[in-house]
């Protein structure tokens, strides 16, 4: 069954990568959420594992929780 | 469609006219000639007695009917792989109601720490539970481990991580680009890495132009979070949905974890209760491998499970402040202009690297910097956010930067040196009342001149946060005269419950007493997660906002019923009064009274900012004075001075309260705390809170808190965040008065006796250093 993925995260981005901006709830979270792809500050963690490695033992962060990764979820599992 | 609007912004004898756009049916900021009631009062927090009696109930207290209790197995070594659990012995052990492992429920099966999350059990009592974690067999391969800084970044070092996860690596300039999926740019990298080369060579000639230029190495350490109550949650499933009392920092972000369905719960309705928090500092947002644990044993024993986690689980894996490693050059004038800085910092957040950067620049005006930074790996457990981020351990580097500067070029004044490479229009006034408060130009015995010295350090800090949308209030006012203010947002210590009920007050013109406050509890509407300094700033103009509704329409009931015209009507001193301020003879009760229905409500959402105001960032200014002993290396803190502001102060006694909070933290950072490993085993050495040194009572020092009143017109309340500039200077300040005290740096924290004594002794890292050109980090 294809499940919902949160609406904050780029398209690509895995569903289960988590961090402290997502649960801003303000106007300025995208921005906020954005800018911590570069921050020197920000950490990322998986839902999945609850950690911040993914399954497949690499780090959770935008520009690796992506497409190509083995532990990505399926096609058919994104809405 | 926004109202734009003239209102007076400032703060002492400083205002000016400012046009602000209202914005979602916004009301206007309180102005200076406004006479307020309730706000501005020093209030003790409506939830003071209930904390210090013990009747308040926190997560852990929380004894819901056939309570089980959970406990975490957790390797004991350095570095490993979980190779196989064994359950079966554990399972049948007397009490045992349910049980996981860790590579079945987390696909995860590194041990990257001592420490690590291994297996769970739950069982009918706790001295049961440690039973059965006994007989959990468990199967490890060892790996080698490095769990220093130093270690893990020396040539040859074990590999700390998994695959292709390097020991060093860097966090900041980082691209944006993907290296994976669609539109992914291999040479984003290698463009960065160019761009770094290109601004390194210009800082290097900007250095070298400069007229003195000073270089220093600084270090601080692993600092835990070491909140009271430990993190966890009490979990329960009851009909299908799962009820959880947690220990969170966001009552909304735990149950979006818990609900989510990329997570291991999947819960279908998920409710989350966290009436009373004990001690957050940025590590509980997230509801953690514990949560998630409590909430999976809970559904397999179907009876509720306390998984709070023991201390030692706190200290070693619930988070921390990453160490630093800073290394920087700075240029400057004659004229006491800083003209450049170079910056490279290595900070160790776990065997992850995210987080480990260290914040310096942002305060003062620092000319052109070239700013490098990495994480280390290190198989240790995992930093969390802590209380400003990267922001202590930068600033005990750039603060003390500042000072050498400021005696390279003759001996300027420390102060006046930041005056001068210092543009905030708060932060100026700060500086003088700091100067003052602390006696700066007092006589002392200094620089190592006697066998106990005096000095004195200064050390700024700011933040950003206003507040914003997304939150929403709910304000309730019965026929027999209760008034109840609800959301859904927890109090991790910042006093949300009595401020907002303070700005409900105001705004209805009842006292602090007449008003309720529920909170905690996600079952009231959406609230904001506290961190950033948010919360307070978040809550307040929304909590405003459904007050001044609910006046609205509680003086239309009783202008209809009294024949009274509404729009000559106001509230003030629980009374019902006309515009020219006389009184109508009615109570607010007795107004309350006239209705028809059982209550008012009236649900607001907090209104959008106001993107102009009087100043985008909070100041700030601290001042310590240290006693040292040349003989002992004893250091004192024997006093701080920390002038502070944070917009609007709608209750001063809990915004004191605060800055008291951050400054002993900050106090504490400097001189006790740390993390101590054991490098061969790979362990946490002091995992408790005997042998892990926190401030205590006695060695606090006074602390002289002055708080600046702002109005700075960034929403209808206009408060600022407070909950952690007043940590970003302290450790810095110390610092220097250390300094100052010997007349010989330590650059290294915490400045522990034998750190000072070994200063002392080599005088090898004088506080003003030869001026060095070319050179590079």
């Amino acid at each position: 069954m294809a499940m919902q993925k949160p609406e904050l995260l780029p398209e690509d981005v895995c569903p289960c990568l988590r961090t402290k901006t997502m649960v801003l709830n303000t106007e300025y979270r995208r921005s906020a959420f954005e800018d911590s792809f570069t921050a020197d500050t920000a950490f990322f963690h998986c839902l999945r594992t609850m950690a911040y490695h993914g399954p497949d033992g690499d780090d959770v962060c935008p520009q690796e929780c992506r497409p190509g990764r083995k532990c990505y979820p399926k096609a058919e599992d994104l809405t | 469609m926004a109202e734009e609007i003239t209102i007076q912004v400032g703060f002492g004898d400083q205002f000016h006219d400012l046009t602000v756009r209202l914005q979602d049916g916004d009301i206007p900021p309180w102005q200076p000639d406004q006479p307020l009631d309730v706000v501005g009062q020093r209030k003790p927090r409506l939830d003071a007695v209930a904390k210090v009696t013990g009747t308040a109930k926190f997560s852990q207290d929380q004894r819901p009917d056939r309570l089980i209790h959970g406990r975490i197995l957790r390797s004991p070594h350095g570095n490993a792989e979980i190779l196989a659990v064994d359950l079966t012995a554990a399972r049948k052990m007397p009490g045992v109601r349910a049980a996981l492992t860790v590579p079945d429920t987390f696909e995860d099966s590194s041990a990257r720490y001592a420490g690590a999350e291994v297996a769970a059990i739950a069982a009918d009592t706790e001295q049961q539970a440690d039973a059965a974690m006994r007989a959990i067999q468990v199967d490890y391969q060892l790996k080698e481990h490095c769990v220093t800084i130093d270690a893990s970044m020396a040539e040859g070092a074990p590999q700390v991580g998994r695959g292709d996860q390097e020991n060093v690596q860097r966090v900041s300039p980082r691209t944006r680009g993907r290296r994976r999926g669609q539109n992914s740019n291999p040479d984003a990298d290698r463009q960065v890495v160019e761009q770094m080369a290109r601004r390194e060579k210009e800082v290097d000639a900007i250095l070298a132009g400069s007229d003195s230029v000073v270089e220093g190495t600084f270090r601080t350490q692993v600092q835990t979070h070491a909140p009271l109550e430990t993190h966890g949650a009490v979990c329960s499933w009851e009909d299908g949905r799962l009820v959880c009392w947690a220990s969170t920092q966001a009552t909304f972000g735990f149950r979006g974890e818990m609900t989510s369905d990329w997570g291991q719960v999947k819960a279908g309705e998920c409710r989350v209760l966290s009436e009373y928090v004990g001690g957050g500092f940025g590590s509980k947002f997230s509801a953690g491998r514990e949560g998630v644990i409590g909430a999976l044993l809970a559904k397999e024993a179907a009876v509720p499970v306390k998984m709070m986690l023991d201390r030692a689980g706190e200290q070693t894996s619930a988070g921390n402040r990453p160490d630093s490693l800073q290394k920087m050059r700075m240029g400057v004038n004659k004229d006491g202009i800083i003209q450049a800085l170079q910056i490279r910092s290595w900070g160790t957040p776990g065997s992850g690297i995210g987080g480990a950067g260290a914040h310096n620049d942002g305060i003062y005006k620092l000319g052109e910097i070239d700013k490098v930074e990495y994480g280390v790996r290190t198989n240790c457990g995992g930093a969390k956010a802590h209380r400003a981020p990267g922001w202590p351990q930068g600033s005990v580097a750039l603060e003390q930067m500042m000072d050498m500067a400021a005696h390279s070029i003759g001996g300027l004044d420390p102060i006046e040196f930041r005056k001068r490479n210092d543009d905030h229009p708060i932060r100026g006034a700060e500086y003088d009342i700091a100067r003052q408060r602390i006696g700066w130009d007092l006589p002392r015995v200094r620089g190592g001149a006697a066998p106990i010295c005096r000095g004195v350090g200064i050390a700024s800090n700011l933040w950003f946060s206003a507040g914003g949308g997304g939150a929403s209030v709910l304000v309730r006012i019965s026929k027999d005269g209760a008034v109840e203010v609800r959301n859904g947002a927890q109090d991790i210590g910042t006093g949300t419950r009595t401020v907002m009920a303070m700005v409900a007050a105001e705004e209805l013109g009842i006292t602090l007493e007449m008003v309720s406050t529920r909170i905690g509890d996600t079952n009231d509407p959406q609230g904001p997660m506290s961190g950033g300094s948010t919360t307070i700033g978040t809550l307040t103009p929304a909590a405003r906002l459904a007050a001044h509704h609910a006046k609205k329409e509680l003086l239309a009931v009783v202008a209809e019923r009294k024949g009274w015209d509404p729009a000559d009507l106001d509230l003030r001193k629980a009374k019902v009064i006309r515009n020219d301020g006389s009184d109508t003879g009615l109570s607010f009760k007795d107004a309350c009274s006239l209705m028809d229905d059982d209550a008012i409500e009236v649900l607001k959402a907090r209104p959008r900012r106001n993107y102009a105001g009087f100043s985008d960032t909070n100041a700030g200014v601290q001042a310590a004075e240290v006693e040292v002993d040349m003989e002992t290396g004893v250091v004192r803190v024997k006093k701080m001075v920390a002038v502070a502001d944070a917009g609007k102060l709608i209750n001063p006694m809990t915004a004191e309260s605060q800055v008291r909070g951050g400054v002993i933290q900050g106090v504490s950072f400097a001189l006790h705390e740390r993390r101590i490993m054991d490098r061969h085993k790979g362990r946490m050495l002091n995992d408790d809170l005997e042998n892990y040194k926190i401030l205590g009572s006695v060695d606090c020092p006074e602390i002289d808190v002055v708080l600046i009143d702002v109005y700075n017109g960034k929403s209808n309340t206009q408060v600022m965040g407070l909950g952690e500039p007043p940590i970003v200077a302290t450790a810095a300040a110390v610092a220097n008065a250390v300094a100052d005290a010997i007349g010989v740096r330590v650059f290294e924290l915490p400045i522990t006796p034998r750190r000072v004594l070994e200063a002392i002794a080599l005088q090898e890292t004088p506080v003003v250093q030869p001026k060095k050109k070319g050179a590079r980090l």
